[in-house]
């Protein structure tokens, strides 16, 4: 039995902290307008884009009836590549997976990635005795601080530069201005030599094409291909919903996906595919050339197949992480990630209910949404949060027909 | 399927017991609903009808309702459960001669007078609606937004029955949101062979007939969330400004179908969120360089005037 009283008692002291914190209020001001004016750029400069997404919501939600096939079909070209596939069916089960890769006592260097969050990745490598650095800077100042992501994106996204430098000075024990340029100098600086020292590299993925076993990271840092690139071992834990057919689908998925989180055109995109390897002596091919030597790849289940049959809540899996809804969110530019719990927002609820968390603690998410639709407006896959978010009140109420 | 049971907030219970008891989520009876329209014109048999759906009389109560559930919250939800929702209902079930004594005759008259416009407009477009008085109810919307379906299908049904039992075939409506009801929800449940309008729909629509005021201030639109994006309507209110006269409205960049919420959605549950929510919109109107913000919704209404130095129109209130 949920109380849900106290729970929205508790949730709704929260977000009026967040909402008059002026940290947040300051640094989300100023990323929601840099989001539209690079967005509507981005738009305007390759409008094809909007056609586009069209398609990629219809590739995806084919994807979706058929999310099993196509994860047998890429674990066999993944192993084909000489890489290595698993299914997870939970998340204490990928974490059991990474463990039996990792060991204990490793270095290990790592991208930003939804599904680390998900499972409690980092939390769980370091008790196993393993030092993990997170390399995306956003992430690094959350490591630092000790606390969860505030935009799925821009993890730090309501920490102003000022709070970064007090941060950075502390921890590098030096003083490090508060000048942007100063303080990701020192971060590449710090980072550096962990990428090359590292054992293991660990990031997600944005899509995964079933035909070819190939995996996308979309970055601008270059965190991404340090970190997949330098280390002997690189371990993708990746949701299965990011699963589409072809080669060709994902790299239309990744083109929406990156104008839509304003990458407008992004530094990186990595397509990895399997270990590195050479032919170059002898036509004999030899894995683990400059390049990782193990490749392995994780799906993770955690409902998503179960979701992937609910006709009801399924679109939700549509859902490509660019961040987008988040900055057309009232309640969002108010109060950053305070409103969300794993997964943010309006659609961070419905992912709350079925992958990341469960019902409770979607319970009090799932009245905090205004129903505004602003969100899907701006949603690539137009996905319809206030829709469900409706859907997940009645059944939270019982006062339905079916 | 998930499975679950909830404890539903008291805030919300007590809501949906004033909808299924008395006709209207603040429990307002008799002159509180109907004072408004006293010596307007109306008909008796017309085919149309203007439906308010209580909800623009519920605005001088709103701040009333929203203090009250604040000292009803300081019970602590253990004391809630041991008096019984009901007789909370019964307790704190807004008498309003009691409860709402304070309210100042100001603000009663402003909002009444909103709803007077928009029959006087009705009335020089040569229609002479009908009012149902106090047989009107609430159309039931939040318990929609709340997630009570059944519910809300009970009141479908109620007022499809009146709204036949009266010969009515067309529906003018005050609010976006009953609109909403009324045109997109309730043939999901009930026959509903009726034309829904909201006010802007209908205004630019007959916007021939109509003798409106001179432009006197620079307007800044603000667009209801559930009339731009649900219902699809924010050319319509342009297109009656522009043919008024007003041949330059400021459109700001959180317009039409990206326009934002005034905070009234989430008034009940969060009350301190949906100040912050107001705030946060007012400040985008203001800084707009218009002199006047007009909207077409009672909620939005209500929650920017509260927080906005500029004065909050009414479409309806612009136009005569
Ligand atoms: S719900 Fe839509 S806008 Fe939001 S992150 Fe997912 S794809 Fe992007």
């Amino acid at each position: 039995m949920v109380d849900l009283e106290k729970d929205l008692a508790t949730l709704a002291e929260t977000l009026v902290k967040a909402a008059n914190n002026p940290n947040i209020n300051l640094a989300l001001s100023r990323a929601v307008k840099s989001y539209r004016e690079n967005v509507n750029k981005a738009l305007s400069r390759f409008p094809h884009t909007v056609e586009r997404a069209r398609e990629v919501r219809e590739i995806k939600l084919q994807a979706l009836s058929n999310l099993q096939v196509l994860y047998e079909k890429a674990a066999k070209s993944i192993e084909e590549n000489h890489g290595k596939a698993y299914l997870a069916k939970d998340g204490s089960e990928a974490l059991k997976i990474v463990s039996e890769i990792v060991g204990t006592g490793k270095l290990i260097v790592k991208v930003k990635s939804m599904v680390g969050e998900e499972i409690g990745l980092r939390e769980h490598l370091e008790e196993k005795g393993n030092t993990l650095w997170e390399t995306d800077l956003g992430e690094f100042i959350q490591q630092l601080r000790n606390d969860r992501p505030m935009h799925i994106l821009s993890p730090a996204i309501h920490i102003p530069r000022e709070e970064v430098a007090k941060l950075f000075s502390a921890f590098f024990e030096k003083e490090i201005p508060p000048e942007i340029a100063a303080e990701v100098a020192a971060v590449r600086e710090f980072m550096r030599e962990k990428y090359f020292k590292a054992d293991i590299g660990i990031s997600g993925a944005n899509i995964v094409a079933a035909d070819t076993g190939s995996i996308f990271i979309i970055e601008n840092e270059g965190n991404g291909r340090l970190a997949t690139g330098a280390p002997p071992v690189h371990i993708v834990i990746v949701g299965l919903e990011k699963l589409v057919p072809t080669l060709d689908d994902a790299f239309k998925t990744a083109e929406v996906t990156w104008r839509y989180a304003q990458y407008t055109v992004p530094s990186y995109v990595n397509i990895i595919s399997g270990p590195s390897k050479t032919g170059d002596i002898e036509k004999v091919t030899t894995y683990g050339a400059h390049g990782p030597k193990e490749f392995h790849v994780i799906f993770l289940d955690n409902g998503r197949l179960a979701l992937s049959q609910n006709e009801t809540f399924k679109e939700a899996l549509l859902c490509l992480r660019c961040g987008g809804c988040l900055y057309e969110c009232p309640v969002f530019s108010l109060t950053a990630g305070y409103y969300g719990y794993k997964y943010l927002g309006g659609i961070g609820s419905i992912w709350t209910a079925f992958v990341a968390g469960g019902i409770e603690k979607a319970a009090p998410l799932a009245y905090v949404c205004l129903r505004c639709g602003r969100c899907q407006e701006r949603c690539p896959m137009k996905i319809d949060v206030p829709r469900m978010t409706l859907a997940l009140r009645q059944i939270l109420t019982g006062n339905h027909a079916d | 399927m998930l499975e679950i049971s909830i404890t539903p907030p008291a805030t919300i219970e007590l809501v949906r017991q004033n909808i299924l008891k008395y006709k209207n989520p603040l429990g307002l009876k008799g002159r509180e609903l109907t004072s408004w329209a006293e010596g307007l014109n109306f008909s008796h048999d017309s085919e149309y009808l203007f439906y308010t759906g209580t909800e623009y009389q519920m605005l001088p109560y709103i701040d009333s309702l929203v203090k009250a559930l604040k000292t009803m919250n300081q019970l602590g939800s253990g004391k809630k459960i041991l008096f019984g929702l009901r007789n909370l209902v019964d307790k704190f079930g807004f008498n309003p001669e009691k409860i709402y004594a304070g309210i100042l005759a100001r603000d009663r008259d402003k909002t009444a007078n909103i709803l007077r416009k928009h029959v006087q407009i009705l009335n020089s477009l040569g229609i002479v609606p009908q009012y149902l008085g106090e047989e009107e109810l609430y159309a039931g919307a939040l318990l929609y937004e709340y997630g009570y379906l059944n519910d809300l299908r009970e009141i479908a049904r109620k007022l499809s029955e009146i709204f036949k039992s009266r010969g009515i075939k067309k529906i003018i409506v005050a609010s976006p949101h009953a609109a909403e009801m009324l045109r997109e929800v309730y043939p999901d449940f009930v026959d509903f062979p009726f034309e829904v309008y909201t006010m802007p729909e209908f205004l630019a629509a007959n916007f021939a007939k109509l003798s409106p005021k001179a432009p006197t201030k620079k307007i800044v639109i603000h667009d209801p969330c559930r009339l731009a994006r649900e219902l699809d309507v924010f050319a319509e209110i342009r297109e009656v400004l522009k043919k008024s006269g007003y041949s330059e409205v400021i459109e700001l960049p959180q317009s039409g179908k990206f326009t934002t919420c005034c905070g009234g959605a989430t008034k009940l549950l969060f009350p301190e969120l949906a100040e912050a929510l107001a705030k946060q919109r007012v400040h985008e109107l203001e800084k707009s360089g218009g002199e006047e913000i007009v909207t077409a919704c009672p909620y939005c209404y209500f929650n920017l005037s509260q927080y906005s130095n500029l004065p909050v129109k009414d479409l309806t209130e612009i136009l005569i």
